[in-house]
Order: structure tokens, then sequence, then C-alpha cells
């Protein structure tokens, strides 16, 4: 049983691409994460004020505010939660900016799964930790 | 090796190529008719067929396995050297599994199994 099964993290996952949000969220349903979806930065904010996850995925652009912004907004309210960012291809630079601002680590669009999936489990494994 | 790539839908094959933002890509070899590694999903920033075509040159995609897809881009994959199994309408499973043996044909519909259930 992988980690993620067994204690049910929950997830928060932050994109503008609404096809990208619905197929990333029903997708890592079916691999056994509690997962909320919101399509633009204030509302990530709000929801993770509401209900605090075990990990947000944030993407970098979006419409109101973008990425960095909320995880500079995130790090300050909620110093512990760790963040992943997702950029698109050759954003490279803005990728390690978010983990210079205190992001768990990033990841490249188009999205392996897999790879997520094991940097959510590493995340909430640092955050458990802590 | 072979390298095989399913624009998907769910748990089926998707009806269009241009559409798809889900993608299986599994790497075979076809003189044993074997994976040679778990199939790897991969979610795209959104549907677009040019960026499908660009993905599957760049990783070396030797097959493609879809529903519906134009002309064009069907003419630039073969031109490209890509054998396409188009106007397959299947579990995306069922017809990698028969791709992977040597088995799937252009415009085969694969009824579903009974007691098929989601794949993760």
């Amino acid at each position: 049983m992988k980690l993620h099964e067994k204690e049910h993290i929950r997830v928060l996952i932050a994109d503008d691409e609404v096809e990208f949000l619905e197929t990333l969220g029903t997708r890592m349903k079916l691999r056994g994460f509690e997962v909320t979806t919101v399509n633009s930065g204030g509302a990530a904010i709000q929801a993770v004020k509401q209900d605090t996850p075990d990990v947000v995925v944030l993407d970098l652009k979006m419409p109101d505010l973008n990425g960095l912004e909320v995880l500079a907004k995130l790090k300050e309210d909620f110093p512990a939660l760790e963040v992943i960012i997702l950029t698109g291809q050759g954003s490279f630079e803005a990728g390690k900016e978010g983990m210079e601002k205190g992001a768990f680590d990033y990841i490249m669009k188009p999205v392996d799964l897999n790879q997520l999936i094991g940097k959510i489990e590493e995340a909430y494994a640092k955050a458990k930790a802590a | 090796m072979e390298k095989l790539l399913i624009p998907v839908q769910g748990d089926f094959v998707a009806q269009r190529f241009d559409l798809a933002t889900e993608i299986i890509i599994a790497e075979f070899d076809k003189n044993i008719g074997k994976l040679t590694s778990e199939p790897k999903t991969i979610i795209m920033e959104r549907a677009s067929d040019d960026e499908l075509c660009q993905m599957i040159v760049d990783l070396n995609i030797t097959d493609v396995i879809c529903g519906g897809i134009e002309e064009l881009h069907y003419n630039f994959l073969t031109w490209k050297k890509v054998t396409v199994y188009d106007s397959i309408i299947a579990n995306w499973q069922t017809a990698m599994e028969k791709a992977v043996d040597g088995t799937l044909q252009s415009g085969e519909i694969i009824p579903l199994a009974k007691g098929g259930q989601l794949d993760t």
C-alpha cells in the first residue's frame, strides 16, 4: 500500500486551466488522495484558510494572483504548509525562484502523474516529520 | 525497443486526438510482445493536437493508438514513421495489450469485458 492510500493525503490543486485541473483531480482521487481543486490564486488562499490541506499544488500562471504571489502569502500565514509549484515548459527559472521562496519543489508541465505523486508524498512526509 | 502513446479519456482511448489532456506512454519490445516498464500517465496543460504531435516526435514515439484524428496529423505522424492505429474504440489497457502483442488493427472496436472497472 502506498503512503497516500494509507494516510489519505489532502491535496489542494490550484490551476486556471480547467481541463487540466479536472483531469489531474480525477486521476489523483482514483489514486486515493483527497483532492480539492480551485482555478485562481485568490481561491487557493481562501481554500487553505477554510480547510488547510496537507500539500498544495500551485500553478505559476494564474490570472489574478500568480503562483509566486500565492506562495508568498501562504508561507506568511502557514509557514509549515508544503507547496509544490507547477511550471510550463521553459519556466525553469520561475520554478527555482519558487523554491527560493519556500516551495518544496517544482514540476514541469506536462505533468508525469507518478512523479507528481512521488513529490506530494515526499512533501507530506516532510510536513509530518516537522 | 518501441514506445507507445495513447491519448485517453478516463479508461478509454480518447474519442478525438485533438481533445485529449491525458496521455499514456508505455515502452515495449515487439519481439517478445511485452511491456518493458510500467506505463506512465502524463497530464497535458491543455488539449492540443499540435503539441501532442510535437511530444510524439520529441519522445521518439514509435506507435500511437487513437480514436478520431485529423488527416493532417495522421499524415504528419506517418511521414515521421510513426505507426498510427486510428479509429480505435476500446478500453486503453486492452488496446495497449493488443498493440504490444502485435494484434491491434486500425478501426477495431473492442467491447468492454464484463465487470470492468475504472483504472487508476
